[in-house]
């Protein structure tokens, strides 16, 4: 880069300030990753404890599950479970972590009818074990929903750091020391063009000098 | 009254075949699915173990053995109603599928049970014309109150109710006409059932107007009995029964129920007091006794096929089971 | 020859004697074998067993002829010399088949039932035959005990 710039002072000028603006939009760069990192860190920490919750009760749900399913026959178990009572509705909106973009996500629970049961079965010939999965899985609907919120926005950030890192390595290692030999460069070419004129002033004073003389 | 001396003769010599106690541990200790399904092999189940090809169709082999039983007595007995009161849940189970399919929209035909007293086609049939003339009275009746009551709220348990309602109905009706041991064995069903129900609402929460609709008329106790104690501390619903012909539910289920309100045993103990009272046909000679028993017998024996199997393809431990394990009739 | 009214009583007395135990044997060994054909049907290889039980309720109606035989032999129908009976005579003759008859009747039924309980027995155990036979001959004591009082009363009647 530094050999085919023109070493001029307007081209000095104009490389000093597009290095204080390099610096500049480091700092800033480095401030941005510095912050997302500390999001990143604490949503990591809420993720590990919602997923952590999460996998618990689904897989006491599922056992619930299989032994309901032990005591009951395939046919009476889907049956049970083939029309549901509720109908969940999820809008999915966008929020602003350090201007990235990331979902947020609303429940709406449509019940069919206002009435408390979440049980779409009859209790002749179903079993309680059966009770049991279905409420572990309603009451941990919105934490799922949630875990998927926070994971998305997990993976998101991570991106989003990962490009502001590269952007700050450029400016750090690439832009800055490239932009500081330039102006160095431009500098010394600068100063030998002023040693060389008063090396010819010198000779010409000399010269003329000598003339007079 | 009837005796059904060859039936019963040739129910004494089909209860030889029953699945033992001594059997059991061997399903139990078979280390895979697969395993246990060769341990049957030498059971009557032998044979439509060996039609399945697959193990995870376990359950079309349970059926097509059941259909088979029931066509045994059908057949001996000459009197179709024995089997009816143990068939007519298939019936109602296929119109709650295929009317549940038709407000989903969906098809569900893999789900539907083919050894109820109708034909699944005709149902089927039924249920698309919506036109339900065709079917028997009780189903008919028990449809067309189905859909005004799933019209009426959308809510798919009451169509479980309304037709559950039918059905316990229907089975006492079947049978008084057997006799005192059916009529007492269909009682005795209604109410170890309306218990369980009683407790799991309870359990999980729902208004006691709700309760009124899920229990099932026709048993020794009155709906009214479980309303009654409804919003009473459990323990006093818990005496009242102790010192009713289910003082046995209490002791072995309902007692252990209240500290720590746990489905498996309570249901243990509410299947096996009708195992017992179906014993008593063990020890009679002849009449409806032992063919009902035989009868919750094979149901029973389709329940404890039904546990092992689930249990050994989802590699549940052995001792999971065992809380599980309903009495055996032999 | 001038039929009397004790000859018919006596005679009533042989058919009843020969009837009742033969409808009751009847009955029993149709109850027995209705249920062996029950056993029969699921294990073919116990027919032998089952057989020997249906057979037990059949020895009433055995019991029954013969008292019928010692009649007709007393009052000389077997012979050609029919005895001119008074009625007291054939009264008496009556009295002493009533217990073969009756006991034959009601025996036969109670061990028909007996011998198809005893089917369940053969079905499930069949190395207990011998224990549902037992069952079914303490019945079968009852038949021979009326038996031997039928016969004894007729050999002490003397005319």
């Amino acid at each position: 880069m530094k050999t085919n710039v023109n070493p001029t002072r307007m081209e000095l000028t104009k490389l000093k300030k597009r290095l204080k603006v390099a610096r500049r939009g480091h700092k800033l760069l480095k401030d941005k990753q510095d912050e997302l990192i500390k999001k990143f860190v604490d949503l990591v920490k809420k993720n590990k404890e919602l997923r952590e919750k999460v996998e618990d009760e689904l897989s006491s749900a599922l056992r619930n599950f299989v032994m309901a399913r032990a005591v009951m026959s395939k046919e009476i178990v889907e049956e049970s479970l083939m029309y549901p009572v509720e109908k969940v509705d999820i809008d999915v909106e966008t929020g602003n972590i350090m201007s990235v973009k990331v979902p947020k996500i609303k429940i709406h629970k449509k019940k069919k009818k206002a009435s408390d049961n979440k049980y779409p079965y009859g209790f002749a010939n179903t079993s309680g074990e059966l009770d049991n999965a279905i409420s572990i899985l309603a009451d941990i609907l919105p934490d799922l929903l949630e875990l998927a919120e926070i994971e998305k926005t997990c993976q998101l950030l991570a991106d989003e750091i990962e490009k502001t890192r590269r952007r700050v390595n450029a400016l750090e290692h690439i832009m800055i020391p490239e932009l500081e030999e330039t102006i160095k460069y431009i500098s010394m070419k600068l100063d030998e063009a002023e040693r060389a004129n008063i090396t010819r002033l010198m000779k010409v004073k000399e010269m003329v000098m000598e003339k007079s003389v | 009254m009837e005796e059904y001396l060859y039936a019963t003769a040739r129910v004494k010599a089909l209860e030889i075949k029953l699945i033992s106690q001594n059997l059991t541990e061997r399903l139990l200790d078979a280390p895979s699915a697969e395993e246990t399904a060769k341990v049957l092999s030498e059971t009557e189940y032998g044979s439509y173990f060996g039609e399945i090809g697959s193990v995870y169709n376990f359950e079309e082999a349970i059926y097509k053995h059941l259909k088979d039983v029931f066509r045994i007595i059908d057949d001996s007995t000459g009197n179709p109603d024995f089997t009816r009161i143990f068939r007519y849940k298939y019936d109602i189970h296929n119109l709650k599928v295929l009317l549940k399919a038709s407000y989903i929209g969906e098809s569900y035909e893999d789900i539907l049970i083919p050894i109820g007293t109708v034909e699944v086609e005709r149902i089927k049939k039924t249920v698309s014309d919506k036109d339900f003339s065709e079917l028997p009275a009780f189903l008919k009746d028990a449809a067309h109150e189905a859909v005004a009551g799933f019209e009426l709220n959308h809510d798919p348990q009451y169509v479980d109710f309304i037709l559950d309602r039918y059905l316990y109905s229907k089975m006492l009706d079947t049978a008084k006409r057997l006799g005192d041991f059916a009529e007492e064995f269909v009682k005795t069903e209604i109410d170890l059932i309306n218990i369980n129900t009683f407790l799991r609402f309870r359990k999980i929460g729902i208004s006691s107007s709700r309760l009124k609709e899920a229990l099932i008329d026709g048993g020794y106790l009155k709906p009214s009995f479980y309303v009654e104690y409804f919003a009473e501390p459990l323990n006093s619903f818990a005496e009242s029964l102790s010192v009713s012909r289910y003082d046995r539910v209490v002791d072995e289920g309902i007692q252990k129920w209240i500290v720590d309100q746990d489905a498996t045993q309570l249901e243990k103990a509410l299947d096996n007091y009708l195992i017992d009272l179906a014993k008593q046909g063990k020890y009679e000679a002849f009449g409806v006794k032992p063919i009902l028993g035989f009868l919750k017998a094979k149901d029973n024996e389709a329940k404890l096929l039904r546990l092992i199997f689930v249990s050994k393809i989802n590699e549940i431990p052995v001792e999971k089971i065992r809380e599980r394990l309903r009495d055996t009739y032999v | 020859m001038e039929i009397t009214l004790g000859q018919f009583i006596a005679l009533l007395g042989a058919a009843l004697a020969v009837l009742l135990p033969g409808i009751g044997s009847a009955k029993g060994v149709g109850i027995a074998g209705e249920s062996a054909a029950g056993v029969v049907t699921e294990d073919p290889n116990k027919f032998g067993q089952t057989l020997l039980l249906q057979a037990m309720p059949g020895t009433q109606g055995i019991y029954g002829l013969l008292t019928g035989f010692v009649i007709m032999q007393k009052i000389g129908l077997i012979g050609g010399n029919f005895l001119p009976l008074t009625t007291y005579q054939g009264l008496l003759v009556f009295s002493s088949a009533l217990p073969i008859a009756l006991v034959g009747l009601y025996s036969g039924i109670a061990q028909g039932k007996t011998a198809a309980a005893g089917m369940g027995i053969v079905a499930k155990r069949p190395e207990e035959l011998a224990k549902g036979i037992t069952y079914a001959a303490i019945v079968e004591t009852y038949a021979v005990l009326a038996l031997l009082a039928s016969i004894l009363m007729l050999f002490g009647i003397k005319f």
